[in-house]
């Protein structure tokens, strides 16, 4: 019977992955089998503590999450490819999230990227909007709005 | 008692800027180069020369347009000061700027007229020559006679509306002049005459002098400097004409290219004037703007460095929470999880409570820096600094500082703080104000042992309403900012074991005082 339902998930996830419909009883044992599968959300924060705490959330969410001190850390790393959503801090040392976005940009790619900041500027928030930015969300954040921002950027991610 | 100097209109205005040395020199120059090409015309001034039809059109509409120009400038000085005396002289200008028209068109050999229309000439060349001395010595009559508050509270409409006037009164004249002429020749039978008349023309070089003799003994300004030059060229003009007695001669043209040369050269020199003085006050007004923006940087940095500090241990205490309640509400709580971020909730609410403890800090320390000071040389120290502010916002120093005041225990920076804060409230105070704007500094010896030091401004005062909330460290009245200076002040004034209040002043205004206690060993 769970395997039959796991199956089924299991089909419904290759047509479009939906972390937050699945069947809470379900969830484990579809995470087992398709670890390989779960999209991947990509986390960029110089602080430590939020940056764990974004990874224990995302991951609770049933998606795989990668973490990055830096804007450059990630730019370097082999998740460029495959992330489907990334959550990047605004201020940070070297690279700033505006200027990481622009790098993505520029190397023609399209992540759907969500910024989180501490200190949101309205200047900021309209040049990443502007740029494409999926969100913008002051810290700290209601995490329903965050995780509305994530189903966004896997349907986009669906439709190309 | 010192007082800081003040920055005013004197500074910034043609009529009340003292000349310097430098331009006393030039107008000298030019009134003594006058003078020899005065001389210099005269043997030969009674020499024919050919009658050019063009040069009095051209001479009239040189004159009419730098007359105009002038006038302009100078009613654009009224508007700033609505002095009477600059109306006196803009009104002076524009008089000679619209008489220049009909002095022009009426001149006797420009379109073969009649010796009624030289009558015509004649009395508006008298009415001209009489006007602008006139107007002069009314300028100068009425400049030290200025009442102390400003004459008229909306003077552009006024300049305006008197500019107006102007245009119909000397309308008026030339309407009178034209058309009753036919009455005239009995008081002016003949124009030759009448223009070789030694009581006319006696009469028109006193007045002329008159005017230069009062304005060089009331001279102030550098408008006045160069009135005086203006005045010069007239009366140049009016003894070559007089000496000469006739048209088309070598000192006729002489005079005429005298005036037109002193005139050009006093509009060239007002209006370099104003483009220096216009750069001076602008650039005051840029680094002041500055100096603000500077000022209110510090605070708004402060800020949002606090709030960025303070934001990121909430937003992980947030999130924590969020991902354990997602752990908790699994079918299978994944209990290591929910620890972890449990632990990471700890953690951070601890980072929040290390930064309010560090923010305390920055304001409250320990006694490791304090050393013996002396209050009074820390007040001439933050005056001095602020010494520029003050200035441009034309705020005057009054000083009271007691003498052999016994000296303090205290942090020199945290103080330098306290004074600076609280000196650049008194500014930001009076920055509206109508009255006079003082501050009163005073230092002095309390009862027991404690040296007191009270800054007082003439500002509105405080609201009493919000008295008893100024000193919350989250409480503004600025739009800007965090408001958290006098909370600051407070709490290292009483972090020395002294005390900050406030009062309201005698005479108005705002008094905020603090006691530090005397050091014992001295």
């Amino acid at each position: 019977m769970i395997l039959v339902a796991a199956i089924l998930t299991y089909i419904r996830s290759m047509q479009g992955f939906s972390p937050i419909r699945h069947s809470p009883s379900l969830r484990l044992s579809v995470e087992d089998q398709q670890l390989q599968h779960r999209p991947i959300i990509s986390i960029i924060d110089d602080d430590e503590s939020m940056r764990c705490a974004l990874k224990s959330f995302v991951t609770s969410l049933g998606f795989k999450a990668y973490t990055f001190a830096s804007a450059e850390q990630y730019l370097d790393s082999s998740h460029l490819d495959d992330t489907s959503c990334l959550i990047t801090d605004l201020q940070m040392p070297g690279l700033n999230g505006i200027e990481l976005q622009q790098s993505i940009l520029a190397q023609g790619r399209h992540i759907p990227i969500i910024f989180v900041t501490a200190f949101p500027e309205e200047r900021m928030r309209a040049r990443a909007i502007e740029a494409g930015a999926l969100g913008f969300l002051g810290k700290p954040f209601d995490s329903s709005t965050l995780v509305e921002l994530i189903e966004k950027a896997l349907e986009i991610g669906r439709k190309t | 008692m010192p007082t800081t100097g003040v920055l005013d209109e004197q500074q910034v205005l043609l009529s009340t800027l003292p000349p310097s040395r430098g331009q006393t020199r030039l107008a000298l120059a030019i009134a003594l180069i006058l003078l020899a090409a005065f001389c210099a015309t005269l043997p030969f001034a009674t020499v024919p020369l050919r009658y050019t039809r063009e040069f009095i059109p051209a001479y009239a509409t040189a004159m009419f347009v730098i007359s105009l120009i002038t006038s302009a400038l100078l009613y654009v000085q009224f508007s700033i000061v609505g002095s009477r005396a600059l109306l006196a002289i803009s009104g002076g200008y524009l008089f000679s700027t619209l008489m220049t028209i009909p002095w022009a068109l009426t001149f006797p050999d420009l379109f073969e007229q009649t010796d009624m229309a030289s009558t015509t000439w004649g009395l508006l060349s008298t009415l001209w020559h009489l006007g602008f001395p006139l107007f002069l010595i009314a300028y100068v009559l009425l400049k030290d006679d200025e009442p102390p508050t400003r004459w008229l509270r909306r003077s552009l409409p006024f300049a305006v509306l008197s500019s107006a006037a102007g245009v119909v009164i000397v309308d008026a004249l030339v309407w009178l002049v034209t058309t009753t002429n036919e009455s005239i020749p009995t008081t002016f039978p003949d124009l030759a005459i009448f223009e070789r008349s030694y009581i006319y023309w006696n009469g028109l070089l006193l007045l002329a002098f008159l005017a230069l003799a009062l304005l060089w003994a009331r001279r102030r300004s550098v408008l006045d400097l160069w009135l005086m030059v203006v005045m010069c060229g007239l009366l140049i003009e009016l003894c070559l004409i007089f000496l000469v007695g006739r048209r088309y001669v070598v000192g006729w043209y002489a005079a005429r290219v005298c005036f037109l040369i002193s005139s050009t050269l006093v509009l060239a020199i007002l209006l370099s004037e104003t483009a220096l003085l216009y750069r001076r006050l602008a650039r005051s007004v840029l680094a002041q703007s500055r100096e603000r923006e500077a000022r209110l940087m510090t605070m708004d940095v402060l800020s949002a460095s606090i709030a960025h500090e303070m934001n990121q241990p909430l937003a992980s205490i947030v999130t924590n929470a969020d991902a354990a309640a997602r752990w908790m509400g699994r079918p299978a709580p994944d209990l290591d999880e929910v620890k972890s971020s449990l632990e990471q909730i700890r953690n951070a609410a601890y980072r929040a409570r290390d930064l309010i403890g560090s923010i305390r800090a920055m304001v409250k320390r320990d006694g490791r820096n304090r050393t013996l000071l002396d209050l009074n040389d820390l007040v001439r120290q933050v005056l001095a600094l602020t010494e520029r502010e003050l200035q441009r916002s034309r705020i005057s120093v009054e000083l009271r500082l007691a003498e052999h005041l016994p000296p303090v225990k205290a942090d020199r920076t945290q103080l330098h703080q306290v004074l600076i804060n609280l000196i650049t409230n008194a500014i930001e105070a009076m920055r509206e104000n109508k009255q006079p704007r003082i501050l009163r500094i005073k230092s002095g010896l309390q009862e027991p042992n404690r040296v007191l030091m009270s800054v007082a401004d003439s500002g509105p005062g405080i609201d009493p309403t919000i008295v008893d909330r100024i000193f919350n460290p989250l409480f503004t009245t600025k739009s800007n900012g965090m408001g958290m200076g006098l909370a600051i002040c407070r709490s290292i004034v009483e972090g020395h074991e002294g005390r900050l209040w406030t009062s309201a002043g005698a005479q108005g205004g705002a008094v905020f005082e603090f006691a530090l206690p005397a050091d014992a060993a001295a």
